[in-house]
């Protein structure tokens, strides 16, 4: 039989129980939020105040060759050594490698890696005059940047680091004569 | 104290036109073959003068004439597909190894101390590698 004293019952004892649990979820979620108030997203950025353009890291030792005969010289040049060059930074405090990479992505506007490789293969060849000296040297080029490193915590409180970052953007060489 | 990180390690001022290669003496760019999509090569950097802007494009280029001044004279390419070869004749040149399934960001800079008219630019490459260049001087 379908119904019943017991069966309505149950019903209300069901009933009751949702109607309960309804009530006390946004009860609970209230006061949960007046123990920790969550006035701002935790968040962390670096905003970039100075760009201070590229600066090759070294891979490999300079390589150099005079050139003594009395015309023009191409001297060749190749890769030694392969090497990966990371993200690295100076603050009094540690910072994050990815937000850091990413903001400064940001604010320039074309991609910059956490880590390049600088391979084996890559040449460059080098004209050099009567008596001059062509030099060269390898290498992964990295954005030098400086900006502000901010922490911003769930109760509004934040710490500011100037941070100096170089992030790594290009692989190739540096020529130049002596 | 000051930190210093890293992740991991094992080893003028001037609006910059983009100017197109003003002559033309090697074979016209083919169609692309590479599965890896070449970005644009980036905006000239804040204090450098763009010389030379060659699009995205496959195989060998077109030779753009240019002078430079001294300074330095820096060449940036973003590539895929193969090894290709930048000339900056008679200045210098660069045999480039660029990855085949991903891109490679690659930088040359040349300090010059005389400046010099009627530098040659020109890339040759294989079919299958994309590329893409901008030449700019300080």
């Amino acid at each position: 039989m379908y119904g019943g004293s017991n069966t309505r019952s149950r019903r209300l004892a069901v009933v009751a129980a949702v109607v309960g649990a309804l009530c006390l979820v946004p009860m609970t979620s209230a006061s949960a939020a007046e123990q920790v108030p969550s006035r701002c997203p935790a968040e962390t950025n670096y905003t970039v105040t100075h760009i201070y353009g590229d600066v090759i890291f070294p891979v490999g030792a300079p390589q150099a060759n005079r050139n003594g005969t009395p015309y023009n010289q191409v001297s060749d040049f190749s890769a030694e050594v392969s090497g990966t060059v990371t993200f690295s930074y100076s603050a009094s405090t540690a910072v994050s490698a990815s937000v850091v990479v990413a903001d400064v992505s940001a604010t320039v506007g074309y991609s910059l890696s956490l880590s390049l490789t600088a391979k084996l293969g890559n040449t460059v060849h080098v004209t050099a005059g009567p008596g001059k000296t062509a030099h060269a040297q390898y290498g992964v080029y990295r954005l030098e940047t400086v900006g502000n490193y901010v922490v911003t915590q769930p109760t509004c409180a934040g710490t500011t680091t100037v941070a100096t970052a170089w992030s790594p953007h290009y692989v190739g060489w540096l020529t130049w004569l002596s | 104290m000051v930190l210093l990180g890293a992740v991991a390690c094992s080893s003028s001022s001037a609006t910059t036109p983009s100017i197109r290669p003003a002559s033309s003496s090697t074979t016209s760019p083919s169609p692309t073959t590479s599965s890896v999509t070449v970005p644009s090569v980036p905006e000239a950097q804040p204090g450098l003068r763009t010389l030379v802007l060659m699009p995205r494009q496959t195989g060998a280029s077109r030779t753009a004439v240019i002078s430079i001044v001294p300074g330095d004279v820096t060449a940036t390419m973003l590539c895929t597909g193969g090894e290709l070869q930048m000339y900056l004749d008679p200045v210098a040149s660069a045999t480039v190894q660029c990855d085949k399934g991903a891109v490679s960001p690659v930088r040359n800079v040349f300090r010059v101390k005389t400046g010099a008219k009627g530098i040659k630019v020109r890339v040759t490459a294989g079919a299958g590698v994309v590329w893409n260049l901008r030449v700019e001087e300080r």
